[in-house]
């Protein structure tokens, strides 16, 4: 019969993190697991190489096992017809992997594209800065999506868009926060603020030319009442609304943006909302041009997320399948 | 790590549903997608830990969900089982490499010490993460200087993230036998390593159930 306190034992359950005290002989051997631990976890799959990865895989979907077939010549036959399956699925499916990028909701390659963007974060985890950058540059892709799917007129899919756009909306926010108080640095604080600042911006502006079409009737009475539910419902994000968002509370003076594009220096003292009145376009049609925050000097760590505008300026939509 | 969290009927410890597995089994592009980024992860610790080489390991990484994908349909277990299923084709393919590899002569790889240099210059604080990257390729040194045995059972367990008995139906022993390989791993580890017992005492060791770089599972289209 084993004795309850063996060695062994007492080490799984350290190891497992149930409550155990820890003697003299267990102690290194849980000190190395550790080190094992992070070494193991401070190796990070390249999300390019995923992305890579997942191209094969699903182009490699269309590959058919032949079954035994009776004679040659049939089997010939069959040879020649996966091979033309196979060649027809690489030219359709690799290009089309290729440009997940571009996929909008409800597209065979969008998970891939989400899949990438969350390998994208995974593998900035370990910086607070490059993770928001990277929450950042998520919420600028699902409003690049709702903008689309608005020119797109696709009724059944802005609904989810706009949740979506919300849920990333609140990750950047709350990714901003950690990086704010991780670094204690205002420089970078203050350069997610701005890059975050231009995709609240275009949010407003995208909800309003959504309102517009609402007002306009060219949506159906049930795709509206959708739409309005999805704006209406958890997570609430009026910052997206009205195109204003509470900044990032720093030691510094925090850069407030307005749709029209200005750009307003609070008092240090505060870190309330603006008191700056922000009004949405008056015109129901898309602004020719909207103006964007000019990135902040002195940001080395933006993971190379050059693109603080908005992802839809001089995308094209694509026709929905 | 996958953990040892609490199990939910149906749901793998990555958050794979049995849906999932059915949509996989069916080559559905969004279920082969979760099934991919729920495991690659762990499959690349397993392989860069133990083949040292980051495009080799990508490499084996990708061929791993290649057989996968294309057996699965031959996959009979629940989609808890995924996971140890997955790293018996991922094992079975680092015996491949090793043959392989014996056959021919070993080439220390160049890109990988440029990608760290690359990596280091545009990180937050270069010399924190370069001592961190030396102190990892250290400890994986060290645990290549293992028995083939105990080193397999300390990757499946910490890399892979499996339990103890899942790691002993990969390996085909028993749960005491790899619980003993275990111990006596991280034994031999913490002597290469001349840890001992004067070492401060790290953190806490609880395996996550969200484990760091999984915490947030993909979103669903």
């Amino acid at each position: 019969m084993r004795r309850p306190n063996e060695p062994s034992d007492k080490l799984d359950a350290a190891l497992d993190g149930r409550p155990v005290e820890v003697d003299d002989d267990l102690a290194p051997l849980i000190a190395t697991a550790a080190k094992l631990r992070a070494a193991l976890e401070a190796t990070e799959l390249d999300p390019e190489t995923a992305e890579r990865h997942l191209g094969i895989l699903l182009d490699s979907r269309a590959k058919v096992v032949p079954r035994p077939t009776p004679s040659r010549l049939q089997a010939g036959r069959w040879r020649r017809r996966v091979a033309a399956i196979a060649l027809a699925a690489a030219l359709t499916v690799l290009p089309a992997t290729i440009a997940s990028a571009s996929a909008l909701p409800g597209q065979a390659l969008y998970p891939v594209k989400l899949a990438v963007e969350q390998l994208r974060v995974t593998a900035v985890i370990w910086s607070s800065t490059r993770e928001a950058s990277e929450r950042i540059q998520i919420t600028d892709n699902r409003l690049d999506e709702l903008d689309r799917l608005i020119q797109l007129n696709a009724a059944d899919r802005i609904p989810p868009a706009i949740v979506r756009l919300k849920q990333a909306y609140v990750d950047a926010q709350q990714a901003v926060e950690d990086a704010v108080r991780d670094t204690g640095d205002t420089g970078q604080a203050r350069a997610l603020d701005v890059k975050l600042a231009a995709v609240t911006t275009g949010s407003a502006v995208a909800l309003h030319r959504l309102r517009g079409k609402l007002d306009q009737g060219v949506l159906s009475a049930s795709a509206r009442q959708a739409i309005t539910d999805a704006i209406q419902q958890a997570p609430l994000t009026p910052g997206l609304v009205t195109g204003t968002r509470q900044p990032t509370p720093t030691t510094g003076a925090p850069i407030v943006t307005t749709p029209t594009g200005s750009q307003t220096t609070l008092t240090p003292t505060t870190t309330q909302a603006p008191a700056t009145t922000t009004e949405a376009p008056t015109t129901t049609q898309a602004p020719t041009t909207t103006t964007v925050p000019p990135d902040a000097s002195g940001s080395s760590d933006q993971g190379g997320n050059d693109d603080s505008g908005r992802g839809s300026n001089g995308t094209t939509p694509t026709t929905l399948p | 790590m996958l953990g040892t969290g609490e199990k939910q009927e149906g749901v793998s410890r990555v958050g794979l549903t049995a849906a999932d597995l059915a949509g996989a089994r069916r080559r559905e592009p969004a279920a082969i997608t979760r099934v991919y980024t729920a495991y690659a992860p762990f499959v690349f610790r397993f392989f860069l830990a133990a083949v040292d080489d980051h495009p080799t390991a990508e490499d084996l990484t990708g061929d791993v969900f290649k057989s996968a994908i294309e057996g699965l349909p031959r996959f009979c277990g629940p989609v808890e089982a995924l996971g140890g299923w997955l790293f018996r084709i991922a094992r079975h393919d680092l015996s491949d490499f090793r043959r392989r590899q014996a056959r021919s002569p070993c080439i220390t790889p160049l890109d990988n010490t440029l990608d760290e240099a690359a990596l280091a210059a545009g990180a937050d604080d270069p010399e924190a993460l370069a001592i961190e990257r030396i102190e990892g390729d250290r400890v994986l040194a060290a645990l290549r200087q293992l028995s083939t045995e105990q080193r397999e059972v300390l990757l499946l367990w910490m890399a892979a993230g499996l339990t103890a008995p899942e790691v002993a139906a990969v390996v085909g022993k028993t749960t005491g036998a790899v619980k003993a390989l275990r111990h006596r791993g991280l034994a031999g580890l913490a002597r290469v390593l001349g840890v001992t017992n004067d070492t401060s005492f790290p953190e806490p060791l609880s395996r996550s159930s969200e484990p760091a770089g999984l915490t947030r599972q993909v979103e669903q289209g």
